[in-house]
């Protein structure tokens, strides 16, 4: 799955990045490679950018870039950022 | 003495760092020179340079643009990437933020392959200690076997032993330990890099020859070209790079650039976990404790507008004080000028050229300098704390869908205040297109010396609406701005989409001294550029509306009045007149020039109030149709000559201006035409 789905405060492991050119090396820049522990943090209003953590930085990303990176769920998060969900994804516990 | 001058050498010093990593505060503290603290991802665009006297010499320091990766992603890490590897300075002094060492340390496993002396800045020591991370600073020195000085940018500490190791190293030969990138990536960069020996100049160090096959195998499209251009046998040298690619990626089972990306951060990583013994990478920071109140998915809005709106109370209301007092002091000047030249026997003509000429052209931008340090105070606050940021995260899905980023949002709002500034802080933009496009649509946001104009003119024709009739003006400009932007990216860049990755910085307090250092350049900036360009353009005006000698101030034998005349059948659609289009040009000087322009054409020396003799020439129908035309044509000269500055260009700079103008004779027309078929006068 990909990282739009995971949750607030969900954990994952970055399997794979798909895009490519500049957007690919950018996010392959900031840290985002394959078997990288990242978590999610939270989604801006209306839909906008998700901002995850990334070897101790916050970074911002939009869905479509968001899109690109496909992650493997880990344990849920220790803490929630706030409770509000989003994303709600069918079928999932 | 002269023997001793000889012998004083320079020292090239160049400033490398992740964006948000301090790099700037760390230039001022060792050059002394004033420049902007900020917060903002990629703030220092321009190579800055600045000197530092050192005993028997000096050490000339060049800022280089944050940046993230040697790759370029930007023109700003081109710009940094290009001087690292093609200028080769003495030393290469890298700033890394202590508090987010990882991810910095990506930046110093690419630049370690350049053979550079090297010189490691461990930057924002404190908040690293505030966040409890302990960084062995000895093992960390050992292992990039280079001098690391854990410094504080922001209160100046660790400076001078930063200066003591840059002088220690810059005569060494220095060669770090190749980064190992395992044995399938390690054979194909050999295997490239005996090819590229034609190109002798570009491996001659240790390990440069190492960073350029590498970056040939990823197959960065610069250094491919520039090395191709380099050899006779271009052909066999690509199809030999492409086969090592080839190879490699089979064996590897992922792609080159992934494989390098995974190599550089898994060094970093490791360095990292052995030189800082207790990672925190998932605690809860206060960081994150401000962002799950300031970014809150449901908070954030109404918080950002918040801070916003209090931001313009504040610019408006309270600069409205010394707005008064300025405007006072300017009267006295011209008074005691106007009397005092007068008693001494001065020509007429002289004291009208410096009363009405220089002083009030000069008043009439000075009186905005209250409210333009206001707005930079606040906005330097905001950049500072890291809020700005978040703004941007905010925003970014508005104005996406205005085909402009989340980045544009700031230059915005600045530009409400001034545009000059406004797209000075377009820089911000990683991007070019996207910085194009808000450089572009800038001039249709309200600035604050349009407001003068509404004023005048809502006062005089709708008295009791007037609120109403100024607030459609901002309605307008917002329009105007999002259909431009609309408009712009269609038909400029279709299909333009930049990704949006951005880091967002830990909060941090802001440093006053920084802020007031910001504030005070930006306003500075302000009072130069405007200042001269309105100063020249005030005399100018004064000129056209006194020559050819003896005619009546600004009337129509002047030259002035001639040009008002020639110009009149283009503002007739819309219902103005000559004295229209006379006020309307001189306003490209600044748009409140409109007003004493129209103080001086049809009010001067007939006693009548300027509110009464406008009602001669407009309606209230022409009167709102000339609003909509100076609120949306080129706001001044001043903004032209920033958009050249900024963009380059003057292709767009014209561009820039044909477009507003255009649009502001269309919507004007409209207006007035409009009106007209509705009946409305």
């Amino acid at each position: 799955m990909n990282l739009t789905h995971l949750r607030h405060g969900d954990f994952g492991r970055i399997n794979e990045v798909s895009g490519s050119g500049r957007i690919r090396s950018r996010l392959l820049d900031m840290g985002l490679v394959s078997g990288t522990v990242i978590q999610m943090i939270r989604r801006a209003p209306l839909m906008g950018p998700f901002v995850i953590k990334v070897r101790g930085a916050l970074l911002s990303l939009r869905p479509s870039e968001a899109m690109l990176i496909d992650v493997i769920p880990m344990r849920k998060g220790r803490f929630r950022h706030h409770r509000g969900r989003f994303n709600r994804h069918k079928g999932r516990k | 003495m002269a023997y001793e001058k000889k012998n004083k050498k320079s020292i090239n010093v160049a400033l490398a760092g992740n964006p948000n990593s301090g790099k700037t505060s760390v230039f001022n503290a060792v050059t002394g020179m004033k420049q902007y603290v900020g917060n903002w991802p990629g703030v220092t665009v321009e190579k800055v340079i600045g000197k530092r006297e050192i005993p028997g010499g000096k050490l000339e320091i060049t800022d280089l643009p944050g940046t993230y990766s040697l790759s370029p992603y930007s023109p700003d890490e081109k710009v940094a990437r290009d001087y690292l590897l093609f200028e080769r300075p003495d030393v290469v002094c890298i700033v890394v933020d202590a508090s987010n060492l990882e991810r910095n340390l990506y930046l110093v496993a690419q630049i370690v392959e350049l053979d550079l002396p090297m010189v490691i800045a461990l930057n924002m020591i404190d908040i690293a200690h505030a966040r409890d991370i302990q960084i062995e600073v000895e093992n960390l020195s050992r292992l990039l076997k280079a001098p690391v000085i854990p410094t504080i940018g922001r209160a100046g500490e660790g400076i001078d032993e930063l200066i003591e190791s840059i002088l220690c190293v810059a005569n060494q030969d220095f060669c770090p330990p190749p980064l190992d990138y395992g044995s399938e990536l390690e054979k194909a960069i050999i295997d490239v890099e005996k090819e590229i020996s034609v190109a002798p100049q570009l491996i001659s160090r240790c390990h440069m020859g190492r960073f350029i096959s590498a970056m040939l195998l990823a197959g960065d499209p610069e250094i491919t070209k520039m090395v191709l251009s380099a050899s006779n046998h271009t052909e066999p040298i690509r199809k030999h790079i492409a086969k090592c690619r080839m190879v490699a990626e089979k064996r590897l089972r992922t792609d080159i650039e992934t494989a390098l990306a995974n190599a550089r951060h898994g060094w970093a990583s490791g360095i990292y976990h052995e030189v800082v013994k207790n990672p925190r990478h998932q605690e809860l920071t206060n960081t994150d404790r401000i962002d799950n109140i300031l970014s809150h998915r449901i908070l954030g809005f109404p918080i950002f507008a918040a801070i916003m709106f209090f931001i313009f109370w504040a610019t408006f209301n309270v600069g409205a004080y010394p707005m008064g007092l300025i405007e006072k002091l300017f009267e006295l000047i011209s008074n005691l000028i106007d009397s005092g030249l007068a008693q001494i026997g001065t020509p007429e003509i002289l004291i009208s050229l410096l009363v009405d000429g220089a002083i009030s052209g000069a008043g009439g931008v000075l009186v905005f300098l209250p409210n333009i340090i206001i707005l930079f105070f606040f906005i330097s606050v905001l950049e500072d704390v890291g809020y700005m940021a978040r703004a941007a995260f905010l925003m970014d899905k508005v104005m996406h869908k205005m085909g402009l980023h989340g980045k544009s949002f700031i230059p915005i709002i600045i530009g409400f205040g001034c545009t000059v500034p406004a797209v000075m802080a377009t820089r911000t933009l990683e991007n070019q297109e996207d910085r194009l496009l808000t450089i572009l649509i800038l001039p249709f946001v309200l600035c604050s010396a349009r407001i003068p104009v509404f004023v005048l003119f809502s006062g005089t024709f709708f008295a009791e609406n007037a609120g109403l009739v100024m607030f459609s003006m901002y309605v307008l400009s917002i329009l105007t701005a999002v259909f431009a932007a609309k408009l712009l990216k269609t038909v400029l860049f279709p299909g333009l989409s930049t990704p949006f990755v951005m880091e967002l910085p830990p909060y941090h307090i802001p440093s006053l001294r920084g802020v007031l250092l910001h504030t005070w350049e930006r306003a500075w900036a302000f009072v130069k550029k405007a200042g001269t360009i309105i100063l020249i353009g005030s005399v100018f005006i004064w000129a056209l509306s006194n020559l050819p000698p003896g005619v009546d101030y600004a009337g129509e034998e002047s030259l002035a009045g001639m040009i008002g005349k020639l110009i009149e059948p283009l503002v007739v659609p819309f219902g103005a007149n000559w004295q229209a289009a006379v006020a309307l040009l001189f306003g490209f000087v600044a748009k409140e020039i409109v007003v004493s322009s129209f103080s001086v054409l049809l009010s001067s020396g007939t006693g009548i109030p300027l509110s009464t003799s406008l009602a001669t020439v407009f309606t209230p129908l022409s009167a709102y149709a000339f609003m909509v035309f100076a609120l949306i044509y080129t706001p001044c000269i001043a903004t032209v000559a920033v958009i050249k500055k900024e963009t380059g260009s003057w292709k767009w700079t014209i561009f820039s201006v044909l477009f507003s103008v255009s649009m502001a004779f269309v919507l004007a027309t409209l207006t007035y035409w409009g009106g007209k078929l509705l009946g409305l006068g």
